[in-house]
């Protein structure tokens, strides 16, 4: 009898403790006007173009509305370009970058203030001796290894993006979605990326290294002119049925213009582990205050690297 | 101000001492005790009623009042005492022990003292609570609560719903200096923050100094909260035990030699944990997973005191509190092998400080106190698989995460009474700081892979520093009408071979402009050598309090009050004051930081800016008669500027602080219906508190038109949050009401008291925080802003038996 008292009042009390009460807010401040967002990722591999978007209102599900009626044009090396078609968002340029370019965008939308934003385009990552290593003695995991050489120039202030992408008839991997879902839905794979020789690693440092979501994005500060081995490990489970013997990857190593890395470091910042208990901030534009989005550009390098290993005893 | 202005400051001073110093008359010393108790009573008055010079006895209740004439007609009088007048000769200088009677106790009329805060002292922006109105405070499950209680008054402001945080004037929480019988308290919270580490049972007296800061004080920029302990009955035992809804207390006083030696002990412990232990098991135990999980917090005061004489008394006080939450759970995943996981957390203070009061001569009393100071918080994950065949791996790792702060303090004080007209304070103290704010360890140990070990230890590194501070000031009553407190504060830090010095100029004055009505005005120059650096509006054991550096420079703060006073007898006291703050090199993480996440050096996580504030308060207090209470309004604004290159936060533009509202209301009521039966009820509003919402999302760039195409624009990734600026958004408003009775008995040889009170009483969803919500469903998402309340309408009972 004392017991179930006891009980009773812990029950009680308990309840009481961990009412949470929660309720849907009425937000009566209405919809702000929507902001043009321009979103152009330049890059060495593929034609020229810029994204055009809408904001929407934070409560709002709707996918991003297309700006259909901007005048578009990119000032190359001192030379202006218009846009040679457009496809829903995406403003089309018959251009193709390369190392050393100079590019300004220029955005006119009826109604809104021009949008402006430059970037220079990064020379190519300096890559050798790609090699990869594959151990299938390991109960229940294979575990590969991808390296190569990294040589940085120490003239100027270098700032490097490296993922690995799984390959899948051909189609590119989104590269958000497969960095997250890597567990059963779409392949069994979790791709650690590190740097054996790094072990400063850190999200908010301005010149670390940042190592979420399987990607490693860092600066040259910690490698400034040095040739430097990036090792990245990849560990995946042993074949089932739904998983083929052979596995496809692309390893892509970018060199990213200073506009770029900071963007993408404030996109990893915003949204990892940390944020929880940090004050929300802007992600970084170059496209002047108040303005969204962001014009850098980037240098790509893409290696196509296949395992290919022995059916095992499950 | 320049060394120059500053020098000539010190200048003047001096002179002003050796004016003083001339006077010639006799001089009636003393202390004034409680009868019941003997106690000391801070803040009595003691007034020669023929020349109508009078004076307040000090924080160790003495008083020294220096008279012309041949005999003099004194009374000494005290809130709730009855008074007493004693007629003196005065041929030499005497020495008199003046014991008041609680007029309470006699049912005779209520004489007034004088407080720190009424019309006739220097003193603005600054509120004394008799501890016994703190207690009938009706707050969070009935547990009495100081901090809470001082949150209700106007310029005071609470963090987010029952948190004990404290915010002065425009103030970050860790811009208060708490003083428990003068040592510095870092950590003031409980149960993160829903209750403070102030023990009422152990309290004996609270002032709260909000800015025109006395010189004797330094080292944050926005509040002093001064706590005296209890020192003990020295005629017989006397204590109680109270058993509330959330904890159980009990406190022991009385002599060890009558008259002479005295102890106090309170302690109290919350007991949530024992009691949800059967719950716990019910609900999380299974046969292949048991949990044993819990938290409670704890403090302890313990108080010795030794009178030699009443020239001479020696304390001894200790003060240990702890926070402990802990989870141990064990999994039986295999028949081979357990698997145990164990989570501990422990946070909390020790103050240990002895302190030798001594009459050097009846002008000149001396304080020497020696205090240690320590906290730490522990953060302690540890696994362990056991094996229980060769075939599997018997494994342990456990993580580590503790920062502490260590403080040896070595303090002299001096009241130097020269005149009634005059009464000086000066003094020196030196405090040796070791600060630890980061420790990380981790080890793993693996019985099958021998070579597999990992012994690991990141920090920031132990940080050793030294403060030095010396101060002077005057209460000097220039005639009847003007009265001014002036003095100057020398503080030093040296950290890493990096010396801050600094002078801080204090000043403060009143002219009366008639009986009871006086107007006041005050400057104060503080600086600050430490930062808390805190993530959450809630007190988390991960906060960490870290010292000035060669990077970043002190805090420092300009602040100007004015305001006017009026008693009004029977009615109350009124008052209106006005205050701007100007604060700079405030501390906040960068965009992005936090805590978490990073093993780089804080240093590296932080920016500093500027803030201001400003506003204006309003009391109506009623201290005397069966229904006493009061009434205060604030109107604030406090912003923030983080606007130095390369340390920009919201753009470099400014914003305002987490705790900046606008309008703050509390009415606070107590009723004495009859001598058993007492009500109070308190009634709190306040603006919505500031928070950073998003308030437009828009598309992340991607590398190549196909990969827009892939894109589940509502999904997790899929956009961006624009924010606009920090605090853009404003949380609805806040308000509440508690209600509180007490019922007394007598027995014989001891009283119970029985307390029913309602926090909430109308069961308002007030906001606790606001957040997004995003719900994936089949057609899709539902969005939605959702606000979360945490304490609905909560009543609680609570049993308190002295004897």
């Amino acid at each position: 009898m004392k017991q179930k008292g006891v009980f009773f009042i812990a029950i009680v009390a308990a309840l009481l403790l961990c009412t949470g009460c929660e309720k849907v807010v009425e937000f009566d401040i209405g919809e702000t006007d929507r902001d043009v967002v321009v979103n152009s990722l330049p890059c060495t591999d593929s034609m020229l173009f810029v994204n055009l978007t809408y904001t929407r209102f934070f409560l709002d599900n709707r996918e991003f509305l297309p700006v259909t009626n901007a005048d578009v044009s990119v000032e190359v090396n001192g030379v202006m370009h218009t846009f040679s078609s457009r496809e829903g968002a995406n403003y089309l340029f018959n251009y193709l970058c390369t190392e050393g370019d100079t590019l300004t965008v220029h955005v006119n939308v009826e109604g809104k203030n021009e949008i402006v934003g430059g970037t220079r385009v990064p020379a190519l990552p300096a890559i050798d001796s790609l090699s990869m290593i594959l151990d299938t003695t390991m109960p229940f995991l294979n575990s590969g290894e991808v390296s190569f050489l990294l040589s940085d120039n120490a003239t100027q202030s270098n700032y490097y993006y490296i993922f690995i992408t799984e390959r899948d008839s051909g189609s590119r991997w989104n590269e958000w979605y497969h960095k997250f879902d890597t567990i059963d839905t779409v392949y069994n794979a979790y791709i650690n990326c590190m740097d054996l020789s790094i072990t400063s690693s850190s999200v908010n440092s301005s010149e670390g290294i940042l190592g979420y979501f399987n990607t490693l994005l860092f600066t040259d500060s910690l490698i400034n002119g040095e040739e430097h081995k990036i090792s990245m490990s990849i560990i995946i489970p042993k074949d089932t049925a739904e998983h083929p013997l052979q596995r496809d990857y692309t390893l892509v190593i970018e060199s990213l213009s200073r506009e770029a890395y900071l963007y993408r470091r404030a996109i990893l910042q915003a949204t990892s582990m940390s944020q929880y208990f940090a004050e929300p901030a802007e992600i970084y534009t170059n496209l002047g205050r108040g303005n969204l989005g962001i014009f850098a550009a980037i240098a790509k390098r893409v290696y196509p690297i296949t395992f290919i290993y022995k059916e095992t005893e499950k | 101000m320049s060394f120059r202005k500053k020098g000539t400051l010190i200048f003047i001073l001096l002179f002003v001492v050796c004016e003083i110093a001339k006077g010639q008359s006799h001089t009636i010393s003393g202390i004034v005790i409680d009868s019941t108790n003997g106690e000391t009573l801070i803040g009595a008055t003691v007034m020669d009623l023929k020349s109508g010079k009078g004076t307040l006895t000090n924080d160790q209740g003495r008083f020294s009042l220096t008279l012309k004439g041949n005999s003099a007609v004194v009374r000494v009088s005290y809130v709730g005492y009855t008074s007493v007048i004693d007629s003196i000769s005065l041929k030499s200088n005497v020495t008199k022990r003046y014991v008041l009677k609680s007029s309470v106790q006699l049912n005779t009329v209520i004489v007034r003292g004088q407080r720190v805060d009424d019309a006739r002292s220097s003193q603005l922006s600054a509120v004394q609570i008799p501890i016994e109105k703190i207690r009938s405070v009706p707050v969070l499950f009935g547990e009495a609560d100081l901090v809470k209680a001082l949150q209700l008054l106007p310029g005071v402001q609470s963090g987010s719903e029952g948190n004990s945080g404290f915010y002065v004037r425009g103030g970050g929480p860790d811009e208060n200096l708490f003083l428990l019988d003068g040592v510095p308290l870092y950590n003031v919270s409980h149960m993160g923050g829903f209750f403070s580490a102030f023990n009422t049972d152990a309290v004996k007296g609270v002032t709260l100094y909000k800015g025109s800061f006395p010189a004797r004080f330094s080292g944050r920029l926005s509040s002093v909260l001064d706590v005296t302990t209890n020192n003990g009955n020295d005629k017989e035992l006397h204590g109680n035990v109270s058993i509330g809804f959330i904890s159980a207390k009990l406190n022991l006083e009385g002599p060890v030699i009558t008259e002479r030696t005295t102890f106090n002990i309170s302690a109290r412990r919350t007991y949530a944990d024992f009691l949800l232990q059967p719950l716990v098991r019910r609900l999380a135990n299974r046969n292949e997973y048991k949990l044993s999980a819990g938290y409670y917090f704890y403090d302890l005061n313990g108080k010795l005191t030794h009178r030699f004489s009443d020239r001479s008394r020696l304390f001894a006080s200790h003060y240990m509190g702890s926070d402990v939450v802990y989870a141990r759970i064990r999994t039986m995943t295999t028949d081979v092998q357990d698997q145990f996981l164990n989570f501990n957390t422990r946070w909390g203070n020790i103050v240990s400080s002895v302190r030798w009061n001594y009459e050097l001569t009846p002008k000149l009393f001396m304080n020497v106190t020696g205090a240690y100071t320590r906290y730490s918080n522990n953060v302690g994950v540890a696994y362990e698989t056991m094996a229980y065949s060769e075939s599997t791996d018997t494994t342990t790792f456990d993580m580590d995460y503790l920062s502490t702060i260590n403080d040896f303090t070595i303090r002299t004080d001096f009241d130097f009474t020269p005149n009634p007209e005059h009464c000086m304070k000066f003094g020196l103290s030196y405090i040796h700081h070791i600060f630890n704010p980061e420790v990380s360890q981790a080890h793993l140990n693996s019985q099958m892979s021998a070579n597999f070990l990992i012994d690991t230890s990141v920090n920031s590194g132990t940080t050793l520093a030294e403060e030095f501070t010396a101060y002077i000031e005057d209460d000097w009553s220039v005639n009847n009408v003007v009265k001014v407190n002036y003095g100057v504060n020398v503080s030093g830090f040296w950290v890493d071979g990096t010396f801050y010095p600094t002078l801080q100029p204090r000043l403060s004055g009143r002219v009366m402009l008639g009986e009871g009505l006086s107007l006041k005005a005050g400057y104060a120059y503080m600086t600050q050598f430490m930062h808390l650096l805190s993530t959450t509006s809630v007190s988390m054991p991960t906060d960490l309090w870290v010292p000035v550096t060669e990077n970043i420079a002190p805090m420092y703060s300009h602040q100007m009050a004015a305001g006017v006073f009026y008693e009004w007898d029977k009615v109350g006291d009124f008052t209106i004051e006005g205050y701007y703050k100007k604060m700079s090199n405030l501390l906040e993480y960068k965009d992005g930081a936090s805590f978490w996440g990073s093993s780089e050096n804080w240093q590296e996580k932080v920016v500093l800016g500027d803030g201001w504030a400003y506003g204006v308060e309003l009391l109506y207090q009623k201290n005397i008669g069966n229904l006493t209470g009061w009434i205060g309004y604030t109107w604030s604004k406090s912003m923030r500027l983080f606007n130095r290159e390369g340390q920009e936060l919201n753009n470099g533009e400014a914003f305002p602080a987490k705790y900046d509202r606008r309008h703050d209301i509390s009415i606070v009521i107590s009723y004495r219906i009859t001598d058993n039966i007492d009500v109070s009820a308190t009634w709190v509003f306040s603006s919505g508190n500031a928070a950073t919402l998003s308030m437009q999302e828009y598309a992340i760039a991607q590398e190549t038109a196909d990969d827009y195409a892939g894109i589940d624009p509502e999904g997790w990734g899929g956009y961006l949050s624009s924010y606009g600026s920090r605090n853009n958004f404003r949380m609805p408003n806040y308000h509440r009401m508690d209600i509180s009775m007490n019922l007394h008995r007598n027995f014989k040889k001891c009283s119970r008291t029985i307390n029913i009170s309602v926090y909430n009483l109308y069961n308002r969803k007030n906001p606790y925080m606001i957040y997004e919500s995003h719900e994936h469903t089949y057609g899709g998402y539902n969005s939605a802003l959702v606000q979360l309340s945490i304490f609905p309408i909560l009543p609680s009972v609570a049993y308190t038996l002295k004897f």
